[in-house]
């Protein structure tokens, strides 16, 4: 349990580390099309055990977010997305419930639950993280064509991202 | 009490959840830029509406005090106009420096559009009034735009913040002139382009129509200089133009008359041919 959360607080810090200085800094473009940018710190909510009591994750989402948004110069935008990512995230894993129920104290990886499990799991809350982040970021849905463009390309970017740092950390993060 | 800490433990998590989002909302109102224009222009459009109604109720309860005072003055002003009416030509606007050759029709703003791309201006005035497709739009304090299509009643109006508008402009003392166009999505700001990069121009110059148009008289006022850097690559200026007009306050615009556009275009198709 506590080696859980020593990895949890050690997974937490280098996502955050290498998002606002690797990962931000990270822009594919290509003429006038600049919709790819790549997400990868909603892993740590995505990540945490499967028991932790809501209240919890959410908090950890609005501070995660906010040391997000301090990279990014973007006040709050960041934070409040990832906390509603953490809102849902309990719907979701009882939404995947397997037949033989979950290991709460654990987090659920993909070498806990499987390959097709987790990709599931990951993609419904990422394309929900990145869809209420471009939303907030755009702050009106005049932009509807701008916010679908950006969440659609960053989500594929990002998920093959978040798939290969799980298969390569199989073990260990 | 007991109940509503019994509420708190219950739906914490939700409360929670409602408390960080209007926090990190604050946040984002208060620092981000953008977000903050957006949000206080919804706010004014939603609470506009809620005045609009509350106005239309009072107005309602109101109406035979105000029909009385307003077929007394009524009575008053056919006194007047009927005994005025041969002396004066009320619709002309006379001025000396316009020489005559423009008059100018009132008209009220019906329907308009600020934040998109290609936005439309609607006004209540239509070709009985005497107005015409490709007639010029101007407030008290700026231009406004030019009419594309004419109905009976009503008129559209092709307002500055289009793609596709271009006035010709220039620099309130130097004879160079460019074309005005609406590249930013900001309602304030705007694009002179093609004014060559020898021009003196300097920030806080006014712009003013340049009159090579046929549709706007010469020398109205358009907005200062904020901003001017040349293009890469090219001999001509960018200027940023910050408009004298708000158009998103404007009510009252008239459309500008101009008696001797004909005269003017068929020279100019004649000597083409």
């Amino acid at each position: 349990m506590n080696s859980l959360l020593t990895k949890s607080v050690i997974r937490a810090i280098l996502l955050i580390l290498l998002q606002g200085l690797v990962f931000r800094r990270i822009a594919f473009q290509m003429g006038d099309f600049a919709f790819i940018h790549l997400f990868i710190y909603p892993v740590i909510i995505l990540l945490l055990p499967i028991r932790t009591p809501k209240i919890l994750q959410i908090t950890i989402a609005f501070i995660v977010g906010l040391s997000i948004d301090v990279f990014y110069n973007s006040y709050g935008i960041h934070a409040s997305a990832l906390v509603f990512t953490a809102y849902v995230r309990d719907f979701v894993i009882k939404l995947l419930e397997p037949y033989s129920g979950y290991d709460v104290d654990e987090s659920p990886t993909m070498s806990k639950l499987g390959f097709s499990w987790f990709l599931s799991f990951a993609s419904i809350l990422f394309f929900v993280h990145l869809f209420f982040y471009f939303s907030v970021e755009a702050f009106s849905f005049v932009f509807f064509f701008e916010i679908m463009m950006n969440t659609i390309f960053s989500f594929i970017a990002s998920i093959i991202v978040v798939m290969l740092y799980q298969l390569i950390f199989r073990n260990n993060y | 009490m007991k109940n509503i800490l019994l509420i708190f433990v219950k739906y914490g998590t939700h409360l929670l959840f409602v408390a960080f989002q209007i926090v990190c909302f604050t946040l984002i109102i208060n620092n981000n830029k953008e977000h903050r224009e957006i949000y206080s222009n919804t706010k004014s459009i939603f609470f506009s509406n809620f005045n609009n109604k509350v106005d239309q109720l009072s107005d309602y309860l109101k109406l035979d005090a105000q029909n009385d005072s307003l077929v007394r003055e009524n009575a008053k002003l056919m006194d007047i106009i009927i005994n005025q009416r041969s002396t004066t030509d009320i619709d002309t606007l006379s001025d000396t420096l316009l020489l005559q050759q423009y008059s100018f029709i009132p008209a009220e703003i019906c329907n308009k559009t600020i934040h998109l791309r290609n936005n439309y201006f609607t006004l209540c005035v239509g070709s009985l009034d005497g107005v015409e497709s490709m007639m010029g739009v101007i407030s008290v304090e700026g231009i406004v735009g030019i009419v594309t299509k004419v109905s009976e009643h009503y008129s559209q109006v092709i307002p500055l913040l289009h793609s596709q508008s271009r006035i010709s402009a220039s620099v309130r003392g130097l004879n160079f002139f460019g074309n005005l166009v609406w590249t930013d999505s900001d309602p304030r700001v705007m694009t002179l382009e093609a004014i060559p990069k020898h021009a003196p121009v300097s920030i806080g110059d006014t712009i003013v129509t340049s009159g090579y148009s046929s549709i706007f008289p010469k020398d109205l006022p358009i907005g200062t200089i904020t901003n001017f850097e040349v293009a890469k690559g090219s001999s001509n200026y960018l200027i940023d133009v910050n408009l004298f007009n708000d158009l998103n306050s404007l009510s009252y615009v008239y459309v500008v008359k101009n008696k001797l556009k004909e005269e003017q275009i068929e020279l100019e198709r004649s000597s083409n041919e």
